[in-house]
Parts: structure tokens; C-alpha cells; sequence
């Protein structure tokens, strides 16, 4: 208990240092208060609202499938989103509806559609078995890329261009907009966040193993059914704003998990700190690397450098792993 | 707790598994099931929990309908010890034995001091106390099973259903579990246990029931039950019947022949 609250309170310092330091880092040629309302603060609050969403749904699809591989993009919901979001970018959908552009509509109308199309086959097939649902996700996934790749085909050079930019999944948001931008991204997460801390027991349960947890008085069905949605929707709608950033939702809850240990009850909470504190680092870094390497003013997309640590991440965890260590 | 089932009928994967199977079972009472693999008994099991769709036939918990009871309130009346536990990931003992409270408290309700005393004497009964802080991967296979009854045992339900409790383990464990489960019938909980060794039905005093390829083969008390004819008729297995020095104790004991 006391290793707990510790660690949560050093997540706690860290947050504040990210949101105190990571927008004062980086060069332009405006002065920092110009940039930093319009661009910086933006851009960070983005980055720590999808972060925390990406993490908290990483944790609940680990759960859920107790399988240390899953993310929340494991059951498509990027892959939708990103199939609308390229055809909307094809067509040059570029109506507005409040602050909402119809293409972050389209793309989260996609991922929540493909969310409902991947439970319905899983459910017409041996009522909602993890392994259906998790093949039928996978498939879903692939067929859109392969689409994905046929509009690429099809569009002219700029239009192919955005949308590769846009697979890569960046944070860069700006000015009043932006700001508009986030108020419904942001009441999605936050319910999303409410029902994921009302589910914390019958997470733990369901990580227990399903016979154990009907045992024990958890509706097992209903219970990952809410869970499943819950994280669906708070990924849909960010991966809709932002793209799919990789991996987040992958290292997170398992630094988190090795930190904090299992029970749903602090992961919560950590998962919630860790992105919050993981994308904002990982975006300051993305910005500015081309600057410290070869003072280029080039800004990469943040889903590049999570992809590339996520990814040395998983290689280091697989060669320091312990022959029966049960998460990867 | 008073459960009674009639002309079960459960089909898994398109197969009749449980076939017209009715059984009752009353406040302090033992009941195992044996039969050879694949006789339908673990489906029986989850059946009567209400964790299975029935094909045909009513099941009904203290007279009520169990179709209209809801997960919490059957887990307030029957534990299940199920017989393979899929994961564990990382839990410590005494986290995986709080889960029993769940029936009790819900999603949200805080643990209170009820919840921490069926805990604690839970731990205690299953000796776990000064294991309780361990994660349960550094477990033997005999501990791990202990923390599994443990955290039916904080269930704190009038009745356990356990499958295969003893198998898989030691010598030494197997007569812990075994300790535990008479130490339970004495405080008058009804216990339904499936198990492979005849002799722990024949050392619990149980009722038997028997079943072969989904049906009922025989149902009565254990000595009944041990009868050479009745035994290969169901395991389709020679058995030898020993009798133990105390008087009225009988034992059955596998006899193999070599070719």
C-alpha cells in the first residue's frame, strides 16, 4: 500500500513538471507568449487528453482479453477511423459543423461503426467469445488497410500525401479552434474514464478468468460489453481528432501494471497519470528533434517516435523476461 | 440453501452433454458426482450454477426460478471452485481472496469490517495467512488451489461447488483440502464436489451421483455405489474392494491387468 501511494505520488510530480515544462520547450521565432497559448498549451492539453484516453484504454482491452498484446486499436476502432477519415480526405469533405470538422466526424462515425460491426459478428458467433471477437477485430482491420491502400492508389499526390500524414497520428492542433475542438473529445473521455472506474472489480475479475468471475456474481457479458464500449469510445474519439497514435495504449498500462501491480483500483488512476505524462514527453521530444539534431525546424508526428519506442520497448521486454513471468 | 433440478438437459457445441439428468440438493448435504471423462459432470456443474444455458428442464434455488436470479445474488448462495483457472497476472493471495466479497458488495460499496473478518478467517481456515502478501505466480500448484477455495470460502455461501478440488496435488495438500471440506460440512454447508477418486467420496460420507455419457447411471449413498459390477459398469474399470480395519469402511482400489 505504501509502495502505491508513493508511486502515485511521484506520477503526480511528473505531471505537474510536464505540464509546467513541455510547452515551455522548443524554438520559434515568436516570442513564448505569442506561441504559447495559440500552439503550446493546445497542443499539450491534446496530447494529455489523448494519452490518458490511449492509456486507460490500453489497460481495459489487457484486460478484458488478458492478453498483454491487446490495444485499443486491437478491434479495429483505428482502422475504421481511419478508412472514413481517408475518404474524406479523398473527397474533400471539408464542411464544418460547430468546432467539429466533418472529417474528425466521419472518422469517429467510422471507428464506432466498425466497433458495433466487430462485437455483432462476435455475438452472432458463439455468443461474444474473446478469441472470435479479438479474430473478427484483426480482420476488420485488415480489410480497411487494404482499402486504405486502394484510395491511396486512386488519389492524386497531395491527397495521398495527407493521408499518410494522418495515419501517423499527431497531437499538432491549434488556436481557438483547437481549443472547440476538444470540448467533445474531451466529455467522450471523461464519461469513458467514469464508467472504466466503475468497472475496476469486474476487471479484476475478468482477469481472473471468465468461469471464476460468473462464479464470484459478475455479469460477464455485460460487464466486458461495457468495458469493451467504454474504451471503444473513448479511442474513436481521439484516434478521430488526432489518428491513430501507436503503441501508447500498449506501454502504458504495462509500465503501469509492472509499477502499480494488477488490481484495476490504482491502474485506473496510474494509467489515467501515465499517458497524461507519456504523450506530452513524448510530443515535446517529437517536436524538437530535428531542431537538437540538425537544427531543422521540421516538427515530426508524435506517432512516429511512439511507434519507434513502443516498439524497442516490446524487444526489450521480450529479451528481459523471465521464463515464467505471465505478461509477456 | 435447497436446489432443485429436473430433467436437466444441456447441449454444448450441438451435443447433448447432460441428459435428462434431475437431482436435489438439501442444506448439509455432500453430493459427488464421478463418472468416467467426458460424462458430463463439470457441464452438470456449471449447469446448476447458472452459468450454462439449458437445453430443457428448470432449475430452481430456494424455490425460485434461477432464470430470474441475477449473478450476485446465486454467487450470495453458491461458490464455485472451478477446475482450471485461466489466469492470475501478477494478483497477490489476499487481493484474489477479496474478490469473494463481490457478491456482497457490488461494483462500487467499500469492503467493511464484515468483508475484512470473512477475509481474514478465510486466510486463516486455508492457512494462508503468512502467504497472504505473495503474488500467487510464486505459488506452488497446491497453494494456488488453496487461494482459489480461499476466496470461495470469503463468498461465505451457504453451499460450495467444487471441481476436482484435490487432483493435481500432494499427498500433504490433498489432506489439508480434504480437512477443509469436512471442517465445512460440519458447520453445516452443503457441498457438491466432482471428483475421480471414489475413496474421497468414500472418506466425506457423501451421496453419489454417477453419470455415463450425459445420463444419470445411479444415484444413492457411497456404499451402494461401491460394488465391483456397479463400478465397471460405469468406469468401464476393474476395481477391488478393500476393507479398512475400522468397521464399515470400504475402499475401492484400481485393479490392472497386464497383457
Amino acid at each position: 500500500m505504501k509502495r502505491t501511494t508513493a508511486s502515485l505520488t511521484v506520477l503526480v510530480i511528473l505531471l505537474v513538471a510536464t505540464v509546467a515544462l513541455t510547452p515551455l520547450v522548443g524554438s520559434s521565432g515568436a516570442s513564448l507568449d505569442e506561441v504559447y497559448w495559440t500552439i503550446r498549451a493546445p497542443r499539450l492539453a491534446m496530447a494529455m487528453l489523448a494519452g490518458a484516453a490511449l492509456g486507460l484504454s490500453g489497460m481495459v482491452f489487457q484486460a478484458v482479453f488478458r492478453n498483454p498484446l491487446a490495444s485499443p486499436f486491437t478491434l479495429g476502432v483505428a482502422s475504421g477511423a481511419s478508412l472514413a477519415s481517408a475518404i474524406a480526405i479523398r473527397l474533400h469533405i471539408a464542411a464544418m459543423w460547430w468546432a467539429i470538422s466533418a472529417r474528425a466526424g466521419l472518422a469517429f462515425v467510422g471507428a464506432m461503426a466498425t466497433v458495433l460491426l466487430v462485437y455483432a459478428i462476435a455475438r452472432a458467433r458463439r455468443g461474444f467469445a474473446t478469441s472470435t471477437l479479438l479474430l473478427a477485430g484483426v480482420s476488420i482491420g485488415f480489410v480497411c488497410s487494404s482499402v486504405i491502400v486502394l484510395i491511396q492508389y486512386l488519389s492524386r499526390e497531395h491527397e495521398a500525401t495527407a493521408i499518410i500524414r494522418w495515419l501517423m497520428g499527431s497531437v499538432e492542433i491549434v488556436g481557438r479552434r483547437g481549443w472547440l475542438e476538444m470540448i467533445p473529445v474531451s466529455v467522450l473521455v471523461v464519461v469513458g474514464t467514469g464508467l472504466c472506474w466503475y468497472l475496476r472489480r469486474g476487471l479484476d475479475l475478468l482477469m481472473m478468468g471468465e468461469l471464476a468471475a460468473a462464479g464470484r456474481g459478475l455479469n460477464v457479458t455485460r460487464a466486458r460489453a461495457a468495458a469493451y464500449f467504454a474504451a471503444s469510445t473513448m479511442t474513436g474519439a481521439v484516434v478521430a481528432l488526432c489518428g491513430p497514435i501507436a503503441f501508447v495504449g500498449l506501454v502504458v498500462p504495462h509500465i503501469m501494471r509492472f509499477v502499480l501491480g494488477p488490481r484495476h483500483a490504482v491502474l485506473v488512476v496510474g494509467c489515467l497519470l501515465g499517458g497524461m505524462i507519456f504523450l506530452p514527453t513524448c510530443d515535446m521530444v517529437a517536436r524538437n528533434l530535428m531542431y537538437w539534431l540538425a537544427g531543422s525546424s521540421l516538427q515530426l508526428p508524435v506517432g512516429v517516435l511512439t511507434s519507434l519506442l513502443g516498439g524497442l520497448f516490446f524487444l526489450g521486454l521480450l529479451l528481459r523476461r523471465r521464463e515464467e513471468s505471465p505478461i509477456l | 440453501m435447497y436446489l432443485e433440478a429436473d430433467n436437466l438437459c444441456v447441449d454444448r457445441s450441438g451435443r447433448r452433454v447432460v441428459d435428462d439428468v434431475s437431482l436435489r440438493l438439501e442444506p448439509g448435504q455432500c453430493l459427488a458426482v464421478v463418472g468416467p471423462n467426458g460424462a458430463g459432470k463439470t457441464t452438470l456443474m456449471q449447469a446448476l450454477l447458472g452459468l450454462l444455458p439449458l437445453a430443457d428442464g428448470a432449475i430452481r434455488l430456494n424455490g425460485e426460478a434461477m432464470g430470474r436470479l441475477s449473478r450476485r445474488q446465486i454467487a450470495r448462495r453458491m461458490a464455485y471452485l472451478p477446475q482450471n483457472y485461466e489466469g492470475y497476472l501478477g494478483f497477490r493471495v489476499r487481493a484474489v481472496v477479496e474478490t469473494g466479497r463481490y457478491a456482497h458488495r457490488g461494483a462500487v460499496q467499500r469492503w467493511d469490517e464484515t468483508d475484512r473478518e470473512a477475509i481474514d478467517q478465510a486466510l486463516e481456515q486455508c492457512g494462508l495467512v503468512c502467504l497472504q502478501d505473495r503474488t500467487v505466480e510464486a505459488l506452488s500448484g497446491g497453494e494456488r488451489q488453496k487461494v482459489w477455495l480461499a476466496a470461495a470460502l470469503a463468498q461465505q455461501t451457504p453451499a460450495l461447488f467444487l471441481d476436482e478440488p484435490t487432483s493435481a496435488l500432494d499427498p500433504k495438500h490433498q489432506a489439508e483440502l480434504i480437512e477443509l471440506i469436512q471442517t465445512q460440512l460440519s458447520t453445516g454447508k452443503t457441498v457438491m464436489l466432482i471428483c475421480h477418486d471414489l475413496n474421497l467420496a468414500a472418506m466425506l460420507n457423501c451421496r453419489v451421483l454417477a453419470l455415463r455419457e450425459g445420463h444419470k447411471a445411479f444415484e444413492g449413498p457411497v456404499e451402494q455405489f461401491l460394488d465391483p459390477g456397479l463400478l465397471r459398469q460405469v468406469f468401464e474399470a476393474d476395481f477391488e474392494l478393500v476393507r479398512l480395519a475400522s468397521p464399515g469402511r470400504v475402499r475401492a482400489h484400481l485393479r490392472v491387468q497386464r497383457r
